[in-house]
């Protein structure tokens, strides 16, 4: 967690917001959490609808935590962020990545890795493998210098800082 | 054409002598049983619990489940009928932590069922006897499963009594858990494929995490893909072999 006295999160997959509830409970600072889901909840205050849309436009610069955790690879979402030019530097990501065992990765981060669609379309399966190896490239590429994160059975959770940004 | 006489005389030997064998085999089986479980029970073994003991040591004989609980009675797979339609669905991360679970624990609960015109309905049990038809499928020898009788006075009352033994009424304190795995020193890691009472995966907070900490540099391979027909391996895999020699060159191949 970054060290300062209030926090402010932006929680990409929400749901209905319970881990953040409860770290909250737990921290002794202030966070202030806003949530985007694409589904609504009862008594439940956030953005609802496509969090890519809400990415391309929302102002960043207020977060210092980016909370992107998805069932699987958010890529897009990071691709969107990355293009947000009021993303700024320092800003906290925790990422969840999730890929079943020879699990589709997205042609575009493959792309970074310099595989081309052609090749992908051709026998995706050979391309599949370590996605996460593959996914932390595409973050090198991104100018991410170090990463910290473990990993259970198929599921890493990682968290890194934004060292340099476009503005 | 008929038989020579003495061959027939050969068989009939051979048969006996095959028949004594088998009594012989039944008998050391019946006492070894019954050494096992004496000391336990004394004169008095359960009726059934020696057929389980029986059905246990058939199943260390090929690939097997255990059975590690007694029921009232026992039942095929086959005798017990689904009854609660499609009100739970097994996702594919629970049917195989339910696989891993019987798996390393055995078949540790008897089945409730409901027993009407000569059908035995399940009331609870409906995902583990799903994952044993999997386990089935798979090569694994069923044994007769141990089954507890619910009485219901129609198909009504046995619904409404299959949807209360299918709720889960307590919640899980995080911290209650917490303590419990600690105390009897489970292995989490174990508990992770085999329960999901909580997300252990993400609540427990004292877990010790294997953290990993690395730099990450960016950086671009050059790759050649290779596709052929099968027959033209032989003719270029001298120069493939040749290529891979090379230093850096890293080789890899897909399945059909």
């Amino acid at each position: 967690m970054p060290d300062k006295d209030e926090l402010n999160v932006l929680d990409v997959y929400h749901g209905k917001g319970l881990i953040w509830k409860s770290i909250i409970n737990q921290s002794s600072k202030k966070i202030n959490v806003l949530g985007i889901d694409e589904k609504g909840y009862d008594g439940i205050i956030q953005l609802k609808g496509d969090n890519v849309k809400f990415l391309k436009h929302i102002d960043l610069s207020m977060y210092d935590i980016i909370d992107l955790d998805a069932y699987g690879i958010p890529f897009k979402q990071l691709e969107t962020i990355f293009n947000n030019h009021t993303l700024k530097k320092e800003t906290t990501f925790f990422i969840t990545f999730i890929q079943q065992y020879h699990g589709a990765l997205q042609y575009k981060l493959l792309n970074y890795y310099g595989y081309s669609s052609k090749m992908i379309k051709k026998i995706p399966t050979l391309f599949y493998k370590n996605g996460f190896d593959k996914f932390k490239n595409y973050l090198a590429f991104k100018n991410i210098k170090s990463i910290k994160y473990y990993r259970i059975n198929n599921k890493y959770y990682a968290t890194f800082k934004i060292n340099s940004c476009k503005n | 054409m008929a038989f020579p006489a003495h061959h027939r005389r050969d068989i009939f030997c051979l048969g006996n002598n095959i028949r004594r064998k088998r009594e012989e085999i039944r008998e050391n089986v019946y006492k070894y049983i019954y050494k096992k479980l004496e000391p336990i029970h004394g004169d008095n073994v359960p009726h059934g619990l020696a057929s389980i003991e029986l059905c246990n040591m058939e199943m260390d004989l090929m690939k097997s489940i255990q059975i590690a609980c007694k029921g009232a009675g026992l039942k095929s797979i086959e005798e017990l009928k689904e009854f609660q339609g499609e009100i739970k669905k097994l996702t594919p991360q629970n049917y195989q932590k339910l696989k891993n679970t019987i798996l390393n624990n055995g078949f540790s609960a008897p089945i409730f069922i409901w027993l009407h015109e000569n059908k035995n309905y399940i009331l609870d049990g409906h995902q583990r006897i799903k994952v044993l038809q999997g386990l089935q499928k798979e090569g694994y020898k069923i044994p007769l499963l141990p089954v507890d009788y619910i009485y219901a006075k129609s198909k009504k009352e046995a619904k409404r009594k299959l949807l209360s033994l299918a709720s889960i009424y307590g919640l899980g304190d995080k911290n209650a858990i917490e303590t419990f795995i600690e105390e009897s020193k489970l292995d989490i890691n174990e508990l992770i494929n085999e329960t999901n009472i909580i997300d252990v995966d993400r609540d427990i907070k004292s877990i010790d995490y294997d953290y990993i900490e690395e730099n990450i540099k960016p950086f671009k391979r050059t790759h050649i893909l290779l596709s052929f027909p099968p027959e033209k391996l032989t003719q270029i895999k001298p120069y493939i072999e040749k290529i891979i020699e090379i230093k850096g060159v890293e080789y890899e191949q897909a399945s059909n």
